[in-house]
């Protein structure tokens, strides 16, 4: 059972407390659904937006926070490289950024993690590189959830070269702003190329 | 198998749209309700109507009705103008009432195929509201006087007056204009955000995705902080 220190946490860091019971027992809802759609196999879990990549990540971090509360140990990882919003790697309980970076070419730090990885540059050969995906291996054993941010689909494809890593999918959706052609859309991408979706979430 | 989106156009999607765009439907009900003001109040002439009858004892013949109709459409006027002149009945800027205005004002009935009535009802219509009632019942006494002396009617069955010119009243009301185009613009706006909205429409509950046969979760995220790191 989470402990209340934790809770206070939850709520902290996602906003005012009235809001935030809901948004709890939503993030509940979306992982009850998770399991019901892919009850074997929901380790690594890919959350994709139709094209509002703020609220996919606010999800992202909810339900990061949420395994986190449920006291599983579990990593977000930041493998959209077409946005700067938030460091690419959280892991433990009072949210330690492990490997601080911000997405882009020119960051630094961003190189010096995929440097660890024996990586030269942050680009799309690097999630198809065989060191990825033995770094996600590793991250797999590790951990009791795997959380990747990545970035909207159909707009980009890299979706496409986690498939292999991946579980399943969460498709994040913003209430009165994603067109429902566009979610048609994106299932159908998903669903030909393979990628089980585990639930479509509509953000309120 | 390709999920095929097929729009549908419901009541859901009505109400959708009009809580969606519910400023832009403000602001087309301020923009038209401003319009119909201005024309309303400020465009448009408003004309004051007064109507009165005259009246036999007996009853008329068809022919008796259209020769007084006639007298008072094409004789009477010129009577009533000097009749005015001289009781110094004008406008309330001080000018004469013409003869043309005399014209265009007075209102005349259609001539029945057969008669059911004793009186004949008249009516005069100007912007200048003080000089309706008086124009009127010069019109009345005048149509009277002079079909009486031409013998029009038989002596023994005389036109009088029986009702007197009444209190004038607008005959173009601003208020409706301006609630016409209120109407319009709630149309108008009802019209633009459906059709905007029909060809973009947005997911609003999960049941706008049923048919894909993905369970589909509504997060409360309201007031929260999208941007937390």
């Amino acid at each position: 059972m989470p402990s209340n220190l934790y809770c206070r946490h939850f709520l902290k860091q996602l906003g005012s407390p009235n809001s935030n019971t809901k948004l709890y027992n939503s993030i509940l809802a979306l992982q009850n659904e998770i399991v019901i759609n892919c009850p074997s196999n929901n380790k690594v879990l890919g959350i994709v937006s139709v094209e509002d990549e703020l609220y996919s990540a606010a999800i992202a971090k909810a339900l990061v926070e949420f395994y986190e509360i449920h006291e599983e140990k579990t990593l977000l990882l930041n493998v959209n490289m077409h946005n700067d919003i938030m460091p690419i790697v959280f892991e433990g309980k009072d949210y330690q950024v492990l490997e601080k970076m911000t997405l882009g070419k020119t960051s630094k730090e961003g190189f010096a993690t995929y440097k660890t990885l024996g990586l030269e540059e942050f680009s799309s050969e690097v999630l198809h590189s065989e060191e990825f995906k033995a770094y996600m291996q590793k991250v797999r054993e590790h951990y009791d959830h795997v959380v990747l941010m990545l970035p909207p689909i159909p707009e980009y494809r890299d979706v496409l070269l986690l498939k292999d890593v991946m579980d399943c999918a969460v498709l994040i959706t913003k209430r009165d702003r994603t067109e429902v052609s566009k979610i048609y859309e994106c299932v159908n991408f998903l669903k030909k190329n393979e990628i089980p979706l585990a639930t479509i979430s509509v953000v309120k | 198998m390709e999920n095929k989106y097929e729009k549908e156009f419901t009541i859901k999607m009505i109400f959708t749209a009009i809580k969606r765009h519910f400023r832009t439907l403000i602001y087309f009900l301020i923009c038209f309700t401003a319009i119909g003001y201005t024309y309303g109040y400020m465009l448009t002439k408003v004309n004051y109507k007064s109507t009165g009858s005259i009246s036999t004892t007996y009853s008329l013949t068809v022919s008796q009705y259209g020769s007084i109709v006639d007298t008072t459409k094409y004789q009477v006027p010129a009577l009533v103008e000097t009749d005015l002149a001289e009781q110094g009945i004008k406008h309330a800027d001080g000018t004469a009432i013409t003869l043309a205005e005399i014209n265009n004002g007075l209102g005349i009935p259609e001539v029945p195929n057969t008669i059911k009535t004793l009186t004949i009802s008249f009516s005069y219509t100007n912007s200048d509201k003080s000089v309706v009632k008086p124009v009127l019942n010069s019109i009345l006494q005048q149509s009277v006087k002079y079909n009486n002396e031409h013998n029009v009617v038989q002596s023994n069955n005389p036109l009088a007056v029986v009702i007197v010119a009444t209190e004038p009243t607008t005959t173009s009301n601003p208020m409706t204009k301006l609630l016409l185009f209120l109407g319009a613009g709630l149309v108008i706006g009802a019209l633009i955000i459906i059709v905007k909205e029909w060809n973009h429409y947005a997911i609003d509950t999960p049941s706008d995705i049923v048919d894909l046969e993905k369970g589909a979760v509504t997060i409360e995220y309201r007031g929260g902080n999208k941007n937390a790191k």
